[in-house]
Formats: C-alpha cells, structure tokens, sequence
C-alpha cells in the first residue's frame, strides 16, 4: 500500500480488516502503543472535573472560532498578507497540489522537504509532486519511516506505531546504505538524523502543516518535539504551510487552553518540546529564517461539512489522535485497515466527507458504537453520533435541506430498504404484527438453515413455539384459574 | 468566481445561527497561578529536569564562568552566539579565559555561514525573554539579535534567563509580556532538548534539533528566598 487510493477505501475495506486481525505482530504493536498513550494520557489529567472544565472551554473556543469562519479566514489573509506572508486558496486536493507545484516551479526547486502534515497526505501530495519531478521528503522520523518502507501513515500522530525496533532496524538495513542492522533506537535516531539534516541543508523548498492559524496576529503555530518542523520552516529559503481552513482561531489568548488540550490528549506530554510560531518570513535585518512563506488554505470538503449543523461538529478537531487511542476496534485493526488518511474514530467521520460516502462510507462499519472515543475527545465531538448519522446518510435517499454528504444513499440497498419498511408497518399495527408473530411461530419449522454471512459463524436463529406475549398470557389465565380455585375452596 | 469567493460564500450561506447565550470559556487549569518567586523557580527547573535539559542556578557575577567551565568540561569547543546582547558581550569578554574555546559571533545572514553551523559548530547561545515555571518552557523572541537557527542547528543549545522573567503558566507569560502587540516573526516555545518517541514508543534525544538544552537560570538573593 505506498499511496492513498480513494477508490479502493470501500471495495477492500473487509479484506483489508480481515488481513489485520490475522496479523499478530501488528495486533502486538497497537496494543502495546494504544495502553502507553492512554496511560500517558490519564496521567495528564488526574482530576476528572478539571478535564471537564478544560474539554468544554475547548470546545467552546472551537465553536465561537468556527461559527465566525469566514469572517476570521478574511482577517487571517490580511494579517498574514500584511506580515509578508502570502495567503493561497484551494477548494480541492488537485487546485492545492498545482499552487506547491507552482512555487517550486517559479524557484526552479526540485527538492522539498516536509514537517509532518496530514493535510498533504490527504491530498496525496508526495506522489504528485514526485509525479513531476520533485523529491519529497518527509522529516519527521515516522514519517521517514514510513515514507522509506513505502506504506502511508497508521496513526496521525505516531505515523509508524505498526512497526516494532526490529521492523525498523531491518528496514533501515535494506534500505540505507551502509547501515548496519541494529535494534539500539539512539542508534537508529541518530541514523535518521543524519541522513535528513543533510536533506535540511540542501532543501530549497520546506513544507509544514499548520496545528493553529492565529486571524488576530497571522500567525501560524506548529506543535512538534523533534525539531524537523523547525528545521523546515527556518532553514529553506521558501516555506509553504498547507492549513485547513477549520484550523484558523480568533486570538492568541485562544491558545494556551487548545495547546494545553492537544498536547496532553496526544502523547500525555504538559507541552512539546518546540511550540513554533511563525508570523512572516526573513526580515531584512534578520540573519534567518525563509524569505518567503505562503499559506495554501485548503477547503477539500470542509465548507460542505460546514453545512450541516451535527457534521459541523466534525471540524472543532484538534488532531490529536486520542480518539484512535481509546477505540477498541482501531487497536485490533490498526490504522491501515481503514484504507484512508485519517483511521480511526475521527477518520471514520472526516474521510466519508471528504471522499464522500460512496468511495469510503463503508468505514463507518468498524465502529461498536462504544462511545469512547467521544469521551477521549478534548474538544467533545460526539463521535459515535456522527458515525450513527454517517451510516444513517448512506442508506438515506431522502432530500436535506443543506448540502447532504457527497454519496448520500449510496450504500443502500434496495432489499435492507423493504424489510426496515416491513418491519416499521409491523410495528405501527398491532393486527398486522399479532398475525405475523403467529406465523412466525406456528411455520417454525421452515425457518431457513442459512442466512446470508450470518450464519458464517454462527446458527441460524429459530423462532420459538410460543411467542412471549402468548406465554405471558397463558400464564395470567392459569394463575387467574388457580386462585379462583383456592378461593372456592 | 474565484476559489477564495467560492468557499468564502458557502461557509457564509450555512452558517449556523450564533447561540444566543455563548457558553461560559473559563476553566480553572492551574493552580500554579499564585507561586512566589521561589516557587516558580523550582517548578521550573523540576521540569526542565524531568525534560532532560540542564539546568545551572547562577547569579550575574558567576553565571560566564561556570557556563564555559561546563562547555569545557563537556567537550564544546566552538560556540556561535548573538552579538550586540548584553549576555552575547558579558559571555565574549569572560571568554578570554578559555583559549581553547572558538566563540563566533552569529553576524552575518545564514547563507553565509550554513556549512560551519551545520557541520562544525557545536553549541549556540541565545537569551530566552520569559520562561513558564508549569511547563518549564522557555520563550525565544527570534530577530536580528536572536538569529532562529541559533537554539536549533548546533548540538548544544545554552540560554539564559533570569528568574523575574518566570511566569506561573503559560496565559500569565503572553499577558504579562504582551506578546501579542509585537510578535516577532518567529516566537518559539523550548521545553527541553529536541527527542522523539516514534520508535517503539522508545524516547531518544536529539532527534533534529539540539540533543542538550543547557538553560542558565540568573538568580538573586530575593529569587531564591523563600
């Protein structure tokens, strides 16, 4: 699996979690990682009413930011503009990819290197720009990794939590030069340090994502331990930064409570070690940083999620992946499975949206309904209603109001149609549901033996002789018949 | 119609109605907010500790010498500091003392001196404008006298800072600085040396930025009494 694939997220979705499940090595890899980020993360928040307090200031900031988008898109593009930074809109994946290509080509760059930035893998940026002649690199080490054993990212903050050490030694045996296979993770560190620093040096073009877009200042703010996001916003002399465009807050004073959520959901860390924000390129008296930086602001769907008043909720997201953390069919399945950029609870609410329900609805499958996910969310997106309502919306043909989610309907199918028909005019009359059940009962016997995958694994169910409500009643009769007896006693 | 219009007009268009009362944005996240001065001292350095950086507790007359004493001892040879910082001035005039150390003032733009940084240089010295005791974090106002690559390229970072400079958290450190009113073109936020976790959850300093932080921490006799 080297790239995205939209189009086979629901044709090999079953394979593909089929495959999962019978790979133990994977399943020992998430396991391992799910309970070390849960456990790192609870520790962070000890008590359970200032995690409340803290969830429902997030996602208060969130809503008012995003209940005044567009008005805090067209002041972040003047604050920006003014700071020297120059501001680019893409309403799809293709329009974003053609302005990268369209910098690198007015340097006559060929050699781009990359923080890590989930936007670019949705819009399948790498094997764009590879497609025309740029080398793309990505820096942040599980990205690396990832991008060096040509497989895409499992977890979108732990891009190579599938792989265990000796995956990785192995992996940097075959594939780097003159690396000797060795499971000492300093060692393998220090091997990928110094194959990118080399790459930092001779890069003419450095691309990021974007955690925060501050509208108040123009800022960009990019939250990272490692430092590759630092290194590809300042060494450079040009740096893109891909932002969606639900990224963008009011104020400053909004983030140190987003940080401190993001943060402390993601890897149980109080802050990262670098918290990076970027308000212009190079000064003239500065002696560093890039002289020039855009910002592409990418749409791909997201005014269309805007539309709706419960989807809406999908854009407060932060990115911090804990909802994955604490999804027990994400830790069993892993983050391939799901065939698409962002796996996991939140993946299975963002990708149906942006591919539309038609290339990846069936993901919203993999999902119990459990709802812990939505109680891991710092910005308390009710998660499994929004699978709900996504499952809903497949199967739906009837007309909204707003703009429904691209391939709305088009999982239904027209004979899972008639029977919720059938069943809902049961229901509704008693007559009708009083002569179904005796039928049921009494034709027992010619219960089929085989129902569809149902009874793959399991047996077919049979009705019993009696129903309930008969037994129930039969019981009143004869209870009724009996103290009539004792009384006459 | 342009793309910016295009989506400008349907965020516009669906816009969902402003809730009539806008829920309450408090939340009571530190208690951190009323430390003296003494205790944001500690709370700093614990978690810089815990972060792995280094801490040295100097007072203004002792701090260049016991900084190049530690360089010395750990085998940094060649620092590239800011010029024209009363801490780059103190640090160039004590570092007499110390012949075999290269000091190379950072004064001219990167592209001019991009090879030593990335492969001869071994420490950077810099000024950190603020710090956050809750996090131990540092706040670096980047510009001519604070060059960026200076706390990220060279394996060593030091800075310095003193202890009326430490705020509780991190509200209290934008607030009180104010920040906002003039951001430089690149504020950064250093919380220890640069590590990752992405192997196996195994944590290794020095991923791509510095692998030691050595933070000076200038104390007075109000700063440490309790």
């Amino acid at each position: 699996m080297s790239r995205f694939e939209p189009a086979t997220v629901n044709l090999e979705f079953d394979k593909r979690v089929d495959d999962a499940l019978q790979d133990q090595e994977l399943r020992a890899n998430f396991r391992g990682a799910m309970d070390f980020l849960m456990g790192k993360r609870a520790a962070m928040f000890p008590d359970k009413e200032d995690l409340e307090a803290l969830r429902s200031q997030g996602e208060a900031i969130r809503n008012r930011c995003l209940n005044q988008l567009p008005e805090l898109l067209e002041q972040f593009e003047q604050r920006c503009t003014e700071n020297g930074i120059q501001v680019h809109w893409a309403e799809t994946s293709q329009e974003a990819n053609a302005i990268i290509l369209e910098i690198m080509h007015k340097h006559d760059a060929t050699r781009m290197v990359k923080g890590k930035s989930m936007a670019s893998e949705e819009i399948g940026l790498n094997h764009f720009l590879a497609d025309h002649g740029v080398e793309c690199l990505e820096t942040d080490m599980g990205e690396y990794i990832v991008q060096l054993a040509d497989e895409t990212p499992s977890h979108i903050i732990m891009p190579a939590i599938h792989k265990n050490k000796q995956q990785i030694a192995r992996l940097f045996n075959q594939k780097i030069d003159g690396v000797e296979y060795s499971e000492d993770v300093d060692r393998l560190i220090g091997i990928g340090r110094d194959v990118l620093r080399q790459k930092f040096f001779e890069a003419e073009v450095g691309l990021s994502g974007v955690n925060f877009a501050v509208a108040e200042t123009g800022t960009l703010c990019l939250v990272e331990n490692e430092g590759n996001g630092r290194m590809t916003t300042t060494i450079p002399p040009v740096h893109i930064a891909l932002c969606g465009i639900e990224k963008v807050v009011e104020s400053l004073r909004d983030i140190p409570p987003l940080l401190r959520l993001l943060t402390r959901s993601a890897t149980g860390q109080a802050i990262t070690t670098y918290f990076n924000m970027i308000s212009g390129p190079r000064k003239p008296d500065e002696k560093d940083g890039p002289q020039e930086v855009h910002v592409v602001l990418l749409d791909n769907g997201r005014s269309r999620i805007y539309a709706d008043k419960q989807l809406q909720e999908t854009l407060r997201c932060i990115r911090c992946g804990a909802c994955m953390n604490h999804c027990p069919v994400y830790t069993r399945i892993g983050g391939h499975a799901y065939g698409t950029t962002y796996p996991g609870p939140i993946g299975q609410v963002v990708s149906p949206q942006i591919w539309g329900l038609h290339t990846a609805g069936a993901i919203t499958k993999a999902c119990s309904l459990n709802g812990a996910c939505g109680e891991a969310c710092p910005v308390k997106i009710p998660l499994a209603d929004l699978i709900r309502r996504l499952r809903y919306e497949s199967n739906n043909n009837e007309p909204t109001p707003v703009p429904a989610p691209r391939g709305q309907g088009s999982l239904r199918k027209r004979s899972e149609a008639v029977t919720w028909k059938l069943w809902a005019l049961l229901s509704r009359k008693p007559g009708l549901y009083k002569l179904a059940l005796l039928l049921a009962t009494r034709l027992r016997a010619l219960t089929p033996k085989h129902i569809g995958p149902w009874t793959r694994y399991r047996s077919a169910p049979k009705p019993a002789a009696r129903s309930l409500h008969e037994l129930a009643a039969q019981r009143s009769q004869s209870n009724a018949s009996s103290q009539e007896h004792g009384r006459h006693e | 119609m342009s793309s910016r219009e295009a989506i400008l007009n349907r965020l516009r268009t669906y816009r969902q109605p402003k809730p009539s009362q806008p829920p309450q944005e408090t939340a009571s996240t530190t208690a951190s907010a009323e430390l003296n001065m003494a205790e944001k001292v500690r709370l700093f350095t614990e978690n810089l500790h815990a972060a792995h950086a280094e801490v040295i507790t100097a007072t203004q007359e002792d701090w260049t010498q016991r900084l190049l004493s530690l360089w010395r001892e750990t085998g940094v040879h060649s620092v590239i500091y800011a010029p024209n910082t009363p801490h780059g001035e103190s640090l160039k005039s004590a570092a007499h003392e110390f012949p075999e150390l290269q000091l190379q003032a950072y004064e001219n733009s990167i592209e001019s001196c991009k090879d030593a940084l990335f492969n001869h240089i071994q420490g950077g010295f810099g000024t950190a404008m603020a710090g956050v005791a809750e996090t131990g974090t540092l706040m670096v106002n980047t510009g001519p006298d604070e060059p960026r690559a200076l706390s990220l390229v060279p394996p060593t970072h030091s800075l310095i800072i003193h202890a009326k400079d430490l705020y509780a958290d991190l509200p209290e450190a934008f607030h009180q600085t104010q920040v906002e009113s003039a951001l430089p073109t690149n504020l950064l936020l250093i919380s220890g040396p640069s590590k990752t976790a992405d192997i196996q959850q195994t944590l290794a300093y020095g991923a791509h930025g510095p692998k030691r932080l050595i933070v000076v921490l200038i104390v007075t006799e109000e700063s440490v009494r309790v």
